[in-house]
């Protein structure tokens, strides 16, 4: 009788290692697996020092997230999950062009969601030293991810969030935006010009200041002969003045796209209007709050780069 | 006796081995914080935006290539610290052509 219980203890120790062990196992095995994707497919050493490569939603409601931008620009979503994040890559026609990571508010705070900004750099931690040397503060130090590359998060001198990345998979060739993807990125700040030589600092680019019809000074950030950004003063009338990066998503016809905005929860907060290039432009907010802009794009309209 | 408290001990030493492992490996301890499996790059703003004021004029999109130049800051007390390409450079525009075409 004795020896059958003890057989049996045996047994019911063996069996509950044997779950443990798988457990701790699946658990680890799901750790080792959370990669975020590589940016660029097939990987190039190609390289394109400020340029906006990839941007990055943070939000306190990932499915309802999920559900808006799938919904307005027909995005697909690959789920990352482990320890205490909820991570996902949004797909546009297969390839991946921002993440949306869920990241709860505090009770009691006020904050906002917003869509962080990543530039790339051949260095991150020589775009760090010469981020801080003019003024910036480290947000999120830096830390490499498997596939994705290295990357850091700061604040500006005028405290507008951005980081900055060093892809692995090197960066994507300059072409046109489709619709559905990001095609513009612009600052919005107090004083454009100390901004823009602060940028001009981190990233090497070439600016060019434009004539301007509203009195305000507009820059544009430049590399590789190609603009990437624009540094502008925030419009008069505007109260609450914290420096930001807006980024701009191509959509075929800028006034369909608010509407559908509206009916999907979201809301405008810049009525569509024409821009520099001839085109609609719009910034509309999704159902959290996170500011982003819509614009037109016709190819057919576009110059050719001059050198 | 003796035999079954080994027989226990080991996977357990193990399951506890393998849970620091996986512990470590979740938040990138061990590895003087340059490599980590969670994601950190989330950041609230401080609250709220005003988009008020963008009347008419007020552009910051890119141009087609070759807008004018201008827009000095000066006399508007703003500075203009950072170098400006040369004025006989044009303005450039976006990238163009469809993707998979090099220009």
């Amino acid at each position: 009788m004795s020896s059958s219980i003890c057989r049996l203890r045996y047994r019911l120790r063996i069996g509950m290692t044997t779950m443990l062990l798988s457990a701790v196992c699946i658990a680890a095995s799901s750790a080792a697996s959370f990669e975020l994707p590589a940016l660029n497919s097939p990987a190039s050493a190609e390289r394109h020092v400020g340029k906006v490569v990839w941007a990055d939603l943070v939000t306190p409601d990932l499915a309802a997230a999920e559900r808006f931008y799938g919904g307005l620009f027909g995005w697909t979503f690959q789920s990352i999950h482990t320890g205490n994040s909820d991570y996902a890559v949004a797909m546009a026609d297969g390839r991946p062009v921002g993440g949306l990571y869920e990241k709860s508010i505090p009770a009691g705070e006020h904050r906002q969601s917003a869509w962080l900004t990543f530039i790339a750099v051949r260095d991150v931690d020589g775009a760090k030293r010469a981020a801080l040397a003019h003024g910036a503060k480290v947000v999120s130090d830096s830390k490499t991810y498997p596939s994705r590359g290295r990357q850091a998060v700061f604040t500006d001198p005028e405290g507008a969030v951005f980081a900055v990345l060093a892809s692995s998979s090197g960066d994507a060739p300059d072409f046109l935006a489709a619709p559905g993807e990001w095609i513009w990125s612009s600052l919005l700040s107090r004083d454009p010009g100390a901004e823009a030589a602060f940028y001009q600092q981190v990233f090497s680019y070439d600016v060019f200041d434009l004539a301007s019809d509203d009195g305000f000074v507009h820059v544009i950030l430049s590399s590789d002969d190609f603009a990437r950004a624009s540094v502008n003063t925030f419009p008069a009338g505007t109260a609450r003045r914290h420096a930001h990066w807006l980024n701009f998503i191509r959509v075929d016809n800028t006034i369909d796209a608010v509407a559908k905005v509206v009916s999907s929860g979201g809301r405008v907060l810049v009525e569509p209007h024409v821009d520099r290039h001839g085109g609609e432009v719009a910034v509309v907010a999704d159902p959290a709050g996170a500011p982003f802009g819509l614009m037109e794009w016709t190819d057919s309209d576009s110059k050719v780069e001059p050198k | 006796m003796k035999v079954l408290r080994i027989g226990w001990l080991a996977p357990g030493l193990g399951a506890l081995a393998l849970t620091v492992l996986n512990g470590c490996a979740v938040t990138g301890v061990g590895v003087g914080g340059t490599v980590g499996y969670g994601y950190d790059a989330g950041y609230y703003e401080p609250w709220g935006y005003d988009y008020g004021g963008w009347g008419y004029g007020y552009r910051v999109g890119p141009g087609r290539g070759g807008d004018r130049r201008g827009g000095d800051p000066r006399g508007q007390h703003q500075s203009r610290s950072y170098r400006p390409a040369p004025e006989s450079r044009p303005t450039p525009s976006i990238p163009h052509g469809s993707r998979g075409s090099r220009h």
